[in-house]
């Protein structure tokens, strides 16, 4: 079972995610410690010093908290949420807002009535819903809705040519430098972006998000209530019928979907992105046989579908990995889903639907799972691509969204199959499995498996011997995928010369989704 | 739209005077919405014909949030009366006051608040025992309460508390309406009611008799205002109808109660007068707290103390009982500790494991309100399809606070399933208190499996402690090693970082245990060992230091008759010790340092070094960690207690100190380099390492590039 955030923390980081709102939760400090930390990481508010030694903060800028204890159980903590309400107040806030804990939740502390004493209705709310077990979009996306409602802005001054980013959020992995690229995207393409609902928007730049032209949606499960609430005040939705902008076929897609709906031309950033893939041919066709050893290699994804989607496809036509397990997370767009297990089913790999990662090459899911199973040895490369790493140990951007996403997500594969990240150095021990294992010529090509494994561990990398030892492994590897997946693979990886190719195959794809989606609807 | 709560004990006939009244305003041409706020479910039975409708519960628990709507949970009954039943789980299961504040929640959403409605009226279950209960209560809810009570004292003591709860919620706005006093044939009922009225600043607005009209429309599924509207009963109903919308109108005035005091009742129960009461109104939440001021401050909580703890154990599955969030948040810090130690190698396996261990029952908003039972037996029931013989359930704020009967569940496994070891840590989230506590509670349980029959062979210890940061890299384990074999003695088993089953049972193969840090929490881990096996410890915990380095070493010799083979180790180690004092005294000595720490333990080791060095410790400064109200230091040395930021920043000005060393990371000024103390390993080698780390922070600049920009 993997263990994933729920409605507690995306109701938490959607208020984070306003620059100038501060949460009260009320709740036990070990519901805020992690949420405080990750929210002062991912995103340091400028002026955030260390005279945080007030209570309800004791010491840290974010999350301040009631620290509610058996006592407060029983008899209820109307109290401090009311001396909460006046402490946070002093921070000067634009808005706060009171989020209960699951066990909060079930003493009915009297939020409003607080607020209402403490004569704070004007920038003050409580956010009732209860979160507990709820998915951790569906409450970021109900949290934008309820603070928009709050601050309930009217449509009066429509700004041709802006947009606002739904569905992006600080939880999202780099999340800062996912906005800044689709910000430059859009910029190229003569789009002003007012708001980012979440992503460090102010207040007041929410509030002036209603005279939008356009929403553009990012992530489509975390902005569905968000979307429909902005459609009713007249800010019309784009949203790519190729899901999140994850991977290069997907960020073009999304590019191309907004030129349409929008008028513009997408001239510019789709070169952009042409750049970044001839760098990657290039660097792939110069260590072709590090390169190749992607090819074949079997892969989990576990995400929520608009990212698993886009996710999953690019590595079966980009790379020509195999899925071994593909799971859609709760909270799922349904859509998202269905084409996605449509997809599978139709490249042959519809046993991979619906199951939680295995044992494969790589693992695609958020970060504890992907670390611990690498691990364990339960694959060889994982790959964190959301919430519990969210990027807090890196400096250089690892996001999973557009081609830094799509450059991060070949780093890790390409350092994974030679070994060469060293804090994963340790974790590569068994070899890499390439083959599933009840696939058809199981048996055989188990045999030569165990004939590559002792090659490769006899190699010494840096002699030439090592380099002969390492192309016999290849050539190897290459006769082993190829007996596995001569049926079942795509003729060539995406990252080809032949972009004319790549172009063509992934368009199959979309278009496929898309007649099948529009048939649907 | 005008809202009525209708409170009073259970059984009183809330729910028929709630009908009767509908009905009546109905009549009147108002539109009415009775909602039931009881989880028996029976308000709205006799508006629909002796029907029960399904409830707002139940609908919430079998229809997707994107299928509901609001017509599937109100209904039309008799005159056009709107009806809705927020429904609750059965007696003794669940959270019926977070089904209150569902139900009303889910109506909001629905679009409850945008029917046309003029009178809503809930009827709400008995007292006003939680804060669910007294949702209808606020302010934004009920602009007017009336009570049901009759003659008989437990009647008008549960009366009594729902204006104490009444005069909790009003601010300012007198909102009871009156008592309405439905007969039970009580001698002198109607006077002994008016003098409890009376008393409580209030008025009987009308009495209805007992009639077996009530029994016979009941019987046909209606109301007596319906069946028999000429008879005294609906006469009477008619009088509160009126009462409301006069009310309604702003015609009537209502007020703000003065419950009774406890004397006051008892004059009341004993037929006495009345006397005067103390014009304070008592609250019903007098212990609420004002301020957090007195609360215990804890940064983590029990439950995942309990699980760290539960995750030692090699082959076991460990459950948290309760929502997605806290498995989530407790698994995330502790596996990203793990794969950290192991990334850095200290960890030579990955024996804790993670991937798939920890399980969650995530327990959601139905599990709040009909309680989490199904969904502990799921997990359970998973973990043992999944091959698992040893189960550890730990359990959250949620089903602490609603009362899940663990117990129960977990021993009607124990039954079915008796070869497989079931662990249950009723940590309850933080109600048991901290991380450590709950560290404690699962160590006790896991000390369990101590196998006490086994014999001690010589050769063998144990090493006890809840936290092996100490042993961290190699080196440090490496000391370790070097200090035992230099007996002849290696480790048998380190309860509780080394879970594997055979070392757990086959404890008390060991001759003896030994303390790896003399801290609290590490006592109160040999406590639990010295409990379950009946043997005295070893009696001087690892050293770290020269000092304790000496003292350790003679008591293994006498423990192990080789003093002989201490005395030569001591003499050895003194050289070298000297040799390392010497070394580093030229960049240390004179140094003016500030020691201070608030996570307890113990720093003579350093503070002794320090001397040693020659070096200056203007100031050694404690302050008191969350754990306890008051912690006082584990030290040799004068230290000041209740050490503040205030007083550091004193000390800065006063001393201008070269070096500020403490366990938290401080601002220091221009001049004053910071160092971090930690732990650092065993024996006294250690302590040179972290020296040369202290020299070199005294000669790195004191602040890093990157906090210019």
């Amino acid at each position: 079972m993997r263990l994933l955030p729920d409605g507690l923390t995306g109701a938490i980081m959607a208020v984070e995610g306003v620059s100038d709102a501060a949460v009260l939760l009320h709740g036990p400090g070990g519901c805020r410690i992690r949420h405080m930390v990750v929210s002062s990481a991912v995103n340091t508010r400028e002026g955030e010093g260390t005279e945080y030694s007030a209570p309800y903060f004791f010491g840290y800028p974010r999350v301040p908290a009631t620290y509610l204890d058996e006592q407060d159980y029983i008899a209820g903590a109307y109290g401090k949420s009311k001396e909460g309400l006046e402490t946070v107040r002093k921070r000067s806030p634009a808005l706060i807002a009171v989020i209960d804990s699951p066990g909060a939740s079930l003493i009915g502390d009297d939020h409003d009535g607080a607020i209402k004493e403490a004569e704070m209705q004007g920038i003050a709310l409580h956010l009732s819903e209860p979160g507990a077990s709820v998915p951790v979009t569906a409450a970021f996306d109900r949290t934008i809705v309820r603070i928009m409602e709050f601050l309930s802005p009217k449509r009066n001054a429509p700004r041709p040519e802006t947009v606002n980013i739904l569905g992006l959020s600080l939880m999202d992995k780099d999340w800062k430098a996912v906005r800044k690229e689709l910000c430059g995207y859009l910029a190229d393409m003569g789009l002003t972006v007012i708001s980012c609902p979440g992503a460090d928007s102010s207040v007041s730049e929410m509030a002036e998000s209603v005279n939008a032209e356009f929403n553009i949606v990012v992530c489509p499960e975390m902005c569905a209530e968000t979307a429909k609430w902005y459609e009713d005040v007249g800010v019309k939705t784009i949203r790519s019928l190729a899901g999140a902008p994850v991977g290069f076929d997907a960020t073009e897609a999304w590019i191309r979907t907004i030129a349409e709906a929008t008028g513009k031309s997408p001239d510019v950033p789709l070169n952009r992105i042409g750049e970044s893939r001839k760098d990657v041919y290039d660097k792939f066709t110069g260590m072709r046989y590090n390169a190749l050893r992607i090819r074949g290699l079997t892969f989990s994804v576990a995400a929520i579908a608009s990212v698993a989607r886009p996710l999953t496809e690019w590595l079966y036509s980009y790379l020509a990995m195999a899925p071994a397990a593909v799971m859609c997370d709760s909270g799922s767009d349904d859509t998202e889903a269905e084409i996605l297990k449509r997809f599978l089913d139709s490249a042959g790999f519809g046993n991979a639907w619906g199951k939680e990662p295995v044992r494969c090459g790589a693992v695609f899911c958020e970060g504890m799972t992907a670390l611990s199973m690498a691990m364990e040895h339960e694959c060889d490369i994982g790959v964190p691509i959301g919430y519990s790493t969210m990027g807090l140990d890196d400096v250089i951007p690892r996001p999973v969204y557009g081609v830094q996403g799509a450059m991060y997500v070949l780093d890790e594969l390409l350092h994974g199959v030679r070994g060469s990240r060293s804090h994963l150095s340790r974790l590569e021990q068994p070899p890499i499995q390439r083959v599933e294992r009840n696939a058809p010529g199981n048996q055989r090509n188990q045999t030569q498996h165990r004939e590559v494994q002792e090659i490769r561990e006899t190699r010494s990398p840096d002699s030439l011997a090592g380099i002969r030892q390492r192309e016999a492994v290849q050539d190897c590897l290459e006769v082993q995928t190829q007996i596995a997946y001569r049926e079942e693979r795509p003729a060539q990886e995406g990252h080809g010369k032949n972009d004319e190719t790549v172009e063509r195959g992934h368009g199959r794809v979309v278009l496929r989704n898309q007649r099948r989606s529009h048939s649907q609807q | 739209m005008f809202q009525l709560a209708v409170y009073g004990k259970g059984g009183i006939g809330k729910s028929t005077l709630s009908a009767n009244i509908s009905v009546a305003l109905a009549k009147c041409g108002m539109k009415v919405m009775q909602i039931g706020c009881d989880p028996k479910h029976d308000s709205t039975r006799l508006l629909l014909g002796g029907r029960t409708q399904r409830t707002i519960l139940d609908y919430v628990r079998e229809v997707p949030i994107a299928q509901r709507k609001i017509e599937d949970v109100i209904e039309t009954g008799t005159e056009g009366v709107m009806c809705a039943e927020a429904g609750g789980p059965e007696p003794g299961i669940g959270c019926a006051g977070r089904g209150i504040l569902t139900a009303f929640d889910t109506l909001r959403r629905l679009g409850a608040d945008d029917i046309e409605t003029d009178v809503r009226i809930y009827d709400v279950l008995g007292d006003v025992v939680c804060g669910g209960f007294a949702v209808p209560l606020r302010n934004e809810y009920a602009d007017a309460v009336v009570i049901v009570t009759s003659g008989e004292f437990m009647s008008m003591y549960a009366a009594n508390n729902i204006m104490r709860g009444l005069s909790n919620f009003d601010a300012g706005k007198p909102r009871l309406l009156g008592i309405v006093l439905n007969s039970r044939g009580v001698e002198g009922e109607s006077e002994v009611v008016n003098r409890f009225a009376k008393a409580a600043g209030t008025e009987i607005i009308a009495e209805i008799p007992r009639d077996s009209l009530f029994a016979d429309a009941e019987a046909r599924g209606h109301t007596v205002t319906e069946l028999n509207p000429n008879s005294i009963v609906a006469e009477r109903i008619r009088i509160v109808a009126e009462r409301i919308r006069k009310a309604n109108a702003g015609e009537c005035g209502m007020v703000t109660p003065t419950p009774l005091d406890d004397d006051q009742m008892s004059d009341l129960a004993a037929g006495r007068e009345i006397r005067p009461g103390s014009g304070k109104v008592p609250r019903t939440s007098c212990n609420c707290r004002k301020s957090i001021a007195e609360t215990r401050i804890m940064s983590s909580c029990a439950a995942y103390g309990a699980m760290a703890a539960a995750c030692r154990m090699e082959d076991a599955a460990v459950i948290i009982h309760g929502p997605m969030s806290c498995a989530y948040l407790m698994e995330t810090t502790r596996s990203k500790a793990l794969i950290g130690l192991y990334s850095k190698g200290v960890l030579e396996t990955h024996t804790s494991g993670t991937y798939g261990k920890v399980r969650c029952t995530n327990m959601d908003e139905s599990a709040s309100i009909f309680g989490g039972k199904s969904f502990l037996e799921k997990a359970i029931s998973e973990a043992i399809d999944d091959g698992y013989r040893k189960i550890a359930v730990v359990t959250t704020c949620m089903p602490g606070i609603i009362g899940d009967d663990c117990e129960e569940i977990v021993r009607g496994f124990r039954e079915r399933y008796p070869d497989i070891v079931f662990i249950l840590i009723p940590t309850d989230g933080d109600i048991a208190g901290e991380y450590s506590d709950g560290f404690v509670m699962a160590a006790e349980e896991i000390s369990k499996l101590i196998d006490t029959s086994v014999t001690p062979e010589p050769g063998l210890v144990n090493i006890v402690a809840t936290s092996f940061f100490d042993l961290q890299t190699h080196s440090h384990a490496k000391a370790l090693d070097e200090m035992l074999s230099a007996f002849g003695l290696k480790i048998n088993c380190r309860f509780l970082d080394d879970g594997s089953p055979e070392r757990v049972e086959n404890f008390c193969k060991a001759c003896t245990d030994i303390l790896l840090t003399d801290n609290r929490n590490a006592r109160e881990m040999m406590d639990i060992v010295t409990r379950r096996t009946g043997r005295r410890p070893f009696p001087a915990a690892l050293p770290v230091g020269f000092r304790d380095y000496v003292t350790w070493i003679s008591a293994m010799g006498k423990f192990v008759n080789r003093e002989d083979l201490a005395r030569a180790e001591i003499e050895r180690a003194e050289k070298e010790y000297r040799a390392l004092v010497e070394k580093h005294r030229p960049v240390m000595e004179g140094r003016k340092i500030i020691v201070t720490w608030k996570m307890g333990g113990n720093p003579d080791w350093l503070l002794d070094t320090l001397n040693d060095l020659g070096t200056d410790v203007v100031r050694v400064g404690f302050s008191a960690d969350s754990r306890k109200k008051r912690g006082h230091p584990d030290s040799r040395y004068n230290v000041t207690e209740d050490y503040t930021d205030d007083m550091l920043k004193m000390d800065f000005e006063r001393f201008k100190p070269d070096l500020l060393i403490g366990d938290i990371v401080r601002p220091t000024p221009p001049g004053t380099a910071f160092a971090r103390l930690s732990k650092i390993g065993v024996g006294y080698r250690a302590v040179f390492e972290y020296v040369e780390y202290l020299e070199n922070t005294i000669r790195l600049p004191s602040l890093e590039g990157w906090r210019v920009s």
